[in-house]
């Protein structure tokens, strides 16, 4: 069961996202419930069940405290680092990109919009939690992580595209994912021992075969979307042809 | 004259530049058990070379920083500010060894009973051992010196790079270090002795002590000159800012005033129950512009949260210039006091160019919005910029030389900002597409 969570000091806004959280599951018919609603810090944070995941709406403002909201999230985002949040907020001067990078909230539902607009994004971000938590279901989603001093960082293991090491950089390993592209600290061959799913082409190059789109035996040139490259050492070439023959057959 | 073997004159040549490398190490803020290993193999090969170059042996010094310099910029503009100390190291040895030779002749002559010079050349080699056994001396006072002076040293050369005096101090480091050489290999030529040599090297001494005390005085007149220019035009920008916020006061007053007599209206109509007409007037007052309007328009009131006076000047500076552009540049500062304590040159040139970036972008989306988040955590300082990009977005190829989603040739300023986090070990760049927005954020470990 899917649990989501609804903190609001505003009795009157409270029911009426309650009600329409609710509705939502039943109209959907949903393996979701809400299981706390309520207008304080203390009892929302008691009433967190031990799971992986969790949708919560957060009211920014809670008793004339303004950061209250965003307090929780990050208590939240280290119980729970695969929860759903979303703020829900008056707060006017939202500092959107410091909570993206702190928190990466699901979405904002900001409360000077008409009461339309708030309901269909309610229904919306139900919507979207659930349908990311059934996907997370289905495929067993494999992260890779790192960390930048004591900010730690992950990326879904399907985007991850390649690692690779430039001799101006020692010791600071650069990452490209999908939409992302990265640098850490760190090395190759801690990364190739840690991550076995990851294909050690050559010296400075750990890459994901998954997302290799063709490799030229001669050249010993491996080819990913987006123009990007990179070359095979001469043992691992041959390691590659073999391992590719071997899926073909 | 007296005139050493070549073996004692290898030692000397070997000490003396050995201390050069570990002084000019220790200016340059990075002692290490491996460099000051690399500083002795240098020693011996410059010893070597200083046995045929005889007074000029500091001479493949001075060009060897100049050199690698080069060849660590890979062109022809070099960091000034490392060979500086370089010379600065070799201008001070130079000195302190022909004092310690002085000194050295006359207590030995004094011990002695020697009356001429010629009757030293039986004990030089003690002679040299003596001579650097005071040059030693002299530069243990120095280190001490130095180390309890070194806040105000860094300082000082951070200073310099700011304001780009460095060119002029490299120049002037030069002079003085051609004008020693050219006394040393002159005495040499015409056999003067240490004594007359000392002399002349320190009458120079003492005109390069007051060109010192001239220059520092130069560079806090300078300093304070540009500080003035800056908070001038810093202040002519503020009031700027000020009379826009002002005016937006009166706007605001202008629709108070408004909302009261339509609210004044609409009861009369509601006493009467007159029902369309109230519709119309609710509709009138939901299509009001100033309703729909966002008060919140980019402020950088936050920005007295930075404490770091260059980096809130450059951010200032580059508000101002969004606005000419008419793009909101809004910025968020979460900690009521952000200070940034190293690498702040590096830093400022790598947000100017990224802020220059977003903000040239945004002028071409519909949003004409650029972000920027100063964030502090336990042990890293994170700076993100963000704006939208037009779809489809290369991510790879924005930090390649050449590249731009501006058009050609134009994508210089990132590709500078990747030089730049590669030559400090600790900064990390993260660049995220997250649907239609780019995102990069420089991370900086190693901040309290």
């Amino acid at each position: 069961m899917f649990s989501i969570y609804l903190l609001e000091d505003n009795p009157e806004q409270q029911a009426f996202y309650a009600r329409i959280i609710k509705n939502t599951i039943m109209i959907n018919d949903y393996a979701m419930k809400l299981v706390c609603a309520t207008n304080s810090v203390e009892k929302l944070e008691n009433g967190i069940l031990d799971q992986e995941q969790g949708l919560f709406f957060l009211d920014m403002e809670i008793a004339k405290q303004t950061d209250a909201g965003l307090k929780l999230a990050s208590k939240i985002r280290q119980k729970m680092p695969f929860a759903q949040i979303v703020f829900v907020t008056t707060h006017d001067e939202l500092a959107f990109l410091t909570l993206e990078r702190k928190i990466a909230p699901l979405d904002y539902i900001l409360k000077d919009q008409s009461i339309e607009d708030i309901k269909s994004k309610i229904i919306e971000d139900v919507n979207l939690a659930r349908s990311q938590y059934v996907e997370s279901l289905y495929h067993q989603q494999s992260l890779f992580g790192y960390h930048i001093g004591s900010r730690y960082f992950s990326v879904p293991m399907s985007e991850l595209v390649m690692l690779y090491t430039i001799k101006e950089r020692p010791g600071s390993v650069t990452m490209i994912a999908e939409n992302r592209q990265a640098e850490f600290p760190g090395n190759l061959n801690n990364l190739e021992e840690k991550y076995t799913n990851l294909f050690r082409c050559d010296k400075s190059y750990l890459v994901n075969l998954d997302h290799m789109t063709s490799f030229n035996a001669q050249t010993r040139q491996l080819h990913f979307n987006q123009g990007l490259f990179c070359k095979a050492s001469f043992r691992k070439a041959r390691d590659l042809t073999k391992l590719m023959k071997n899926h073909v057959s | 004259m007296i005139e050493p073997g070549i073996t004692e004159f290898f030692i000397e040549n070997f000490v003396l530049i050995f201390v050069i490398l570990n002084m000019n190490t220790y200016l340059k803020n990075n002692c290490e058990l491996n460099v000051v290993t690399l500083n002795f193999g240098v020693s011996i090969l410059c010893a070597i070379l200083g046995i045929f170059l005889e007074d000029a042996a500091y001479l493949p010094l001075v060009l060897g920083a100049v050199v690698i310099e080069i060849g660590r910029q890979r062109r022809c503009k070099i960091r000034l500010r490392y060979v500086n100390t370089m010379l600065i190291s070799v201008i001070i040895q130079m000195i302190l060894i022909s004092i310690s030779a002085y000194i050295s002749t006359t207590i030995s002559m004094w011990k002695n009973h020697f009356h001429s010079l010629k009757s030293l050349s039986k004990v030089s080699g003690m002679l040299i051992t003596q001579d650097l056994v005071i040059d030693l001396f002299f530069t243990l006072l120095l280190f001490i010196w130095f180390y309890h002076h070194r806040t105000w040293w860094y300082h000082l050369v951070d200073q310099i790079e700011d304001l780009g005096l460095s060119t002029r101090i490299f120049w002037m480091l030069m002079m003085i270090y051609a004008s020693i050489q050219i006394i040393l290999i002159i005495s040499d030529i015409q056999n003067i002795t240490a004594t007359i040599q000392a002399a002349s090297i320190v009458i120079f001494m003492l005109i390069i002590l007051l060109m010192g005390w001239q220059m520092q005085f130069f560079i806090k007149t300078y300093a304070t000159q540009q500080s003035v220019k800056d908070e001038k035009m810093r202040n002519q920008q503020l009031h700027d800012y000020l009379d826009s916020v002002s005016q937006q006061y009166t706007e605001l007053r202008q629709f108070k005033h408004d909302f009261r007599n339509i609210m004044v209206s609409m009861s009369e109509l509601a006493k009467h129950g007159d029902q369309t007409e109230l519709n119309e007037y609710l509709y009138e007052l939901k299509n009001q512009k100033n309703l729909n309007q966002s008060l919140k328009k980019a402020s950088i009131s936050q920005l007295d949260h930075l404490k770091n006076e260059t980096l809130q000047g450059l951010i200032v500076q580059k508000f101002f210039e969004a606005r000419k552009q008419n793009v909101e540049l809004n910025i968020e500062i979460e900690q009521s006091d952000f200070f940034i304590e190293k690498q702040l040159v590096d830093i400022v040139r790598i947000v100017g160019v990224l802020l220059d970036n977003a903000i040239e972008q945004a002028e071409k989306m519909s949003d004409r919005k650029v972000a920027c988040a100063l964030i502090k955590t336990v042990d890293t300082v994170e700076i993100s910029v963000e704006n939208t990009v037009k779809l489809p977005f290369d991510l790879r190829k924005i930090f390649k030389l050449g590249f731009s989603s501006k058009g050609e040739d134009r994508g210089l300023g990132l590709a500078n900002v990747k030089e730049l986090v590669d030559q400090n070990e600790n900064f990390y760049l993260d660049t995220q597409l997250i649907q239609r927005k780019l995102r990069i954020t420089l991370i900086i470990t190693g901040e309290k």
